[in-house]
């Protein structure tokens, strides 16, 4: 901040003044940020605990002998004494003592650290551990000196905290390379990490590099890909077994009673979820889309339109369960209305196809597909009319200024503009669909052992058999393997396999749906 | 007037709905001839009455401009004339509003075919994220033309008309929201002169231009006034002055009735009478900056 814009008054005002707003006192954006900081102490103590704990527990080298323990005893003080601080424990009149006194602790324990290898003639092993911070630490004394009114001594706490939490958290990371798979390591990881993006973002927002609002969305997004990240390598590491060894025999197996069985695996689980994303495809979206469509542009404004507008949002929000128990009533116990529809979609279908489409009192996969698109419908209008709401309404303008009907307009302009849109909201809908186990195993799919269909492809009526045969779905299949393996331990690693494969497809549809909102906003542009 | 049958969105004839046809549109050697006639008119949105008393005759090949401060139902006005206002839920006129003889909010008529025959330009340049030309041909491509030739014959003409095609010839196919604003105001225009209506609405077209770029404008509305009736909304005087063969002056009054402020049509002249002598001491007062 530069002085001149302050105005009069004299000095020590000035740095009054300028102390006040860059002070962690008074503003709620200054809570807010004491808070963050005092969160990310925390953290870096729990990983501190995490590796002690772990390192106790596997003699690994690193961890061995007095220094690091001491090193991290001291990593804690300075912790300690930060959330202290900020909780105004140590009191107003002590900042300045306390804030040497953590800036010190910080530099004997990464001088510690540094030390200790220096005497081993370990360099490679360890040095990085200590740059960066270093680094930070250099950089703010620096700037502090250069400039000790607009940057008080109040940040070195921040530097502290930055390399205890840094050093912290590589010290994990390391231990975890080392050593053999620990069982939670990979929790610990995410601490360390945590701990990590906090401490480097407390230094980049000390170091004016990034804003305080910045600093909160990098941490927001930071926190979501580092959980995703810590997700996928752990289901991984559970699955590898099979995964790396079978996957042919996996990808094309069926389910078994015993885990040890060759022919065990995911092709009918695979079949399934397939037919059921179909289904959500052909019976949702156009109806979720035509909807949201009438409800945007069509319908009136009045008192029933709100009403659906509500109903249809708490739609949305009803757990997926009770659907399952609608898709039970309706669609495999029946009532007499359904069973009448049953019966005229049936000898419709039996003339033509010599088979019937639906079978009564049965779980089928018509009965889990028609459920999960009911399920998925209220999301898609919902998303589908944010969409078409977001369509300016200048472009309607336009376009009926040169005489569009109002199905042109929304054909040519509204539908396009809006479909990026609809398209990320769909298919989101579809992934969870796909993803959903509750309904199902309320309407039934199978979750021991399943005979595996001759072919779905030998002829027209095996085809269509399968919708109304007994099915499966991947998440069924996840949940009936980790509930096995209670009983069977083989079943874990063919659950996290199922898991990994069920992940990369969810991945693969949600890229399909950046990928396509990418080209349809390239193309509005 | 004969029965008229409404036009489906499938209906893309442009001779069906309206019998506007038996009326000829065809550009008439005497100007005086009358466009449009509004007898009485009050413009509502659902209880409010925006704007009323509006006593309006729209002359063929001259440009009208709408002045008046902000809040005076103008625009209002001005979207009641080709039906815009329709798409505001609630919005209704009561009074006459007669184009050619035609009693324009008769329940027979179709405001698509309206829409067709009184084109219309916006405040803010709103092109459609398409190509220049599919900017252009969208208009005679929804009234059913299909052949690429005819619209390609079309497109030029009509960027021609709006003294745009030198600029953008090479790049027909290149966006149009790339272009600067003043670009796009006359593909707008173009765009509305594609569907070759009989008058042309323009609701403040130069509120969001730079002063250059509004002498385009200013130039082409002189251009295009030989062929097109044009009617303006303007919140620039000199524009006004500048531009426009007939004035209208209105203003926004305490209704007595409802306690809500009314827009009123105060004064309607020859261009040069409202600014060098007008009847009305409001619109004097407007025109010499003392209100608004």
């Amino acid at each position: 901040m530069a002085l001149s814009t302050l105005g009069g008054g004299d000095i020590s005002a000035r740095v009054e003044q300028t102390i006040q707003r860059r002070g962690s006192d008074g503003t709620p954006l200054a809570t807010l940020w004491t808070t963050l900081a005092a969160g990310g102490a925390v953290l870096a103590i729990i990983a501190m605990f995490a590796t002690w704990y772990a390192a106790a527990r596997t003699a690994n080298a690193l961890a061995s002998g007095w220094l690091p323990p001491f090193a991290l005893v001291l990593i804690v003080i300075a912790g300690l004494a930060l959330v202290a601080k900020q909780l105004g424990v140590l009191g107003q009149g002590r900042r300045i003592s306390s804030d040497l006194f953590v800036y010190g602790v910080g530099i004997i324990s990464s001088g510690a650290l540094i030390l200790r290898q220096v005497a081993k003639g370990d360099l490679n092993n360890m040095v990085y551990v200590l740059v960066l911070p270093l680094v930070f630490l250099l950089v703010a004394l620096v700037r502090s000196l250069r400039n000790p009114i607009s940057k008080p001594m109040l940040e070195l706490e921040q530097v502290a905290l930055g390399i205890a939490s840094i050093g912290t958290a590589l010290i994990i990371v390391k231990r975890l390379i080392d050593s053999e798979h620990a069982a939670g390591g990979w929790v610990w990881g995410l601490l360390a990490g945590l701990a990590v993006i906090i401490a480097a973002l407390v230094a980049c927002q000390y170091l004016g590099i990034l804003s305080m609002f910045q600093v909160m969305l990098f941490g927001a997004l930071a926190l979501s890909t580092i959980i995703l990240i810590v997700l996928l390598v752990q289901v991984i590491g559970d699955g590898w077994p099979v995964l790396s060894e079978r996957l042919g025999d996996f990808w094309s197996g069926t389910l078994r009673s015993r885990s040890t069985d060759d022919r065990l695996g995911i092709s009918q689980g695979i079949i399934g979820s397939f037919w059921i994303a179909v289904f959500v495809v052909v019976i949702a979206f156009p109806i979720g889309i035509a909807a949201a469509v009438y409800l945007e542009e069509y319908a009136p404004r009045n008192w029933f339109t709100n009403v659906l507008d509500i109903v249809v949002r708490n739609l949305a929000g009803v757990p997926s369960v009770v659907y399952g128990l609608l898709g039970l009533f309706l669609f495999v116990k029946g009532t007499a209305i359904t069973h009448w529809f049953i019966d005229r979609i049936n000898s419709f279908w039996m003339s033509t196809f010599d088979s019937s489409l639906i079978e009564k009192g049965q779980s089928t996969l018509f009965a889990g597909g028609v459920t999960l698109a009911i399920l998925v419908l209220p999301i898609v209008i919902i998303t589908a009319a944010e969409a078409v709401r977001a369509v300016p309404q200048s472009l309607r303008e336009g376009a009926f200024g040169v005489g569009a009907t109002k199905w042109e307009v929304i054909r040519s302009q509204v539908l396009p503009f809006a479909a990026p849109g609809i398209l990320t909201g769909t298919l989101l809908a579809l992934s969870r669909a796909v993803g959903e186990a509750a309904p199902l195993i309320l309407v039934g799919a199978i979750t021991g052992r399943l005979a595996p269909r001759d072919s779905m492809f030998s002829g027209m009526e095996d085809f269509l058999g399968q919708f109304a045969d007994r099915f499966t779905a991947m998440p069924i299949v996840i949940v009936g393997w980790v509930r096995n393996a209670g009983i069977d331990e083989g079943f874990g690693p063919a659950a996290g396999a199922a898991i990994v494969v069920l992940l990369v497809f969810v991945i693969m549809m949600n890229s399909v749906a950046v990928l396509l909102r990418n080209y349809f906003e390239k193309k509005r542009a | 007037m004969s029965t008229v049958t409404p036009t489906t969105p499938t209906d893309t004839t442009k001779d069906v709905a309206l019998s506007i046809d038996e009326v000829p549109t065809a550009k008439r050697p005497e100007s005086a001839e009358i466009v449009f006639e509004t007898k009485d008119l009050s413009v509502y949105y659902s209880a409010f009455r925006a704007v009323r008393d509006v006593n309006l005759d729209v002359r063929q090949g001259q440009i009208t401009a709408l002045i008046g401060p902000s809040g005076c139902g103008k625009s209002t006005v001005l979207r009641s004339f080709n039906r815009m206002n329709d798409l505001i839920p609630g919005a209704r006129v009561e009074g006459s509003l007669r184009y050619r003889g035609i009693d324009l909010y008769d329940p027979k008529v179709d405001p698509v075919e309206v829409r067709r025959r009184i084109g219309m330009v916006f405040q803010k340049p709103n092109p459609f994220p398409k190509s220049i030309f599919d900017n252009v041909a969208y208009g005679p491509r929804i009234a059913g033309i299909k052949k690429k030739g005819e619209l390609t014959d079309i497109v030029e003409a009509s960027l021609q008309r709006a003294a745009l095609w030198d600029e953008v010839k090479d790049r027909l196919s290149a966006s149009a929201t790339g272009m600067s604003g003043g670009q796009q105001q006359r593909l707008c225009i173009a765009r509305a002169i594609a569907s070759s209506p009989d008058v042309l609405l323009m609701d403040e077209p130069c509120s969001a231009l730079d002063p250059i770029a509004t002498a385009r404008i200013e130039e082409l509305m002189a251009e295009l006034k030989h062929d097109y009736t044009i009617m303006i909304v303007t919140h620039n005087m000199q524009q006004a002055a500048r531009v426009s063969d007939r004035t209208a002056f209105f203003t926004a009054e305490l209704d007595s009735q409802t306690d809500q402020r009314t827009g009123l049509l105060v004064e309607y002249d020859a261009t040069t009478t409202i600014f060098s002598n007008p009847a009305d001491e409001r619109t004097e007062n407007y025109i010499t900056g003392r209100f608004g």
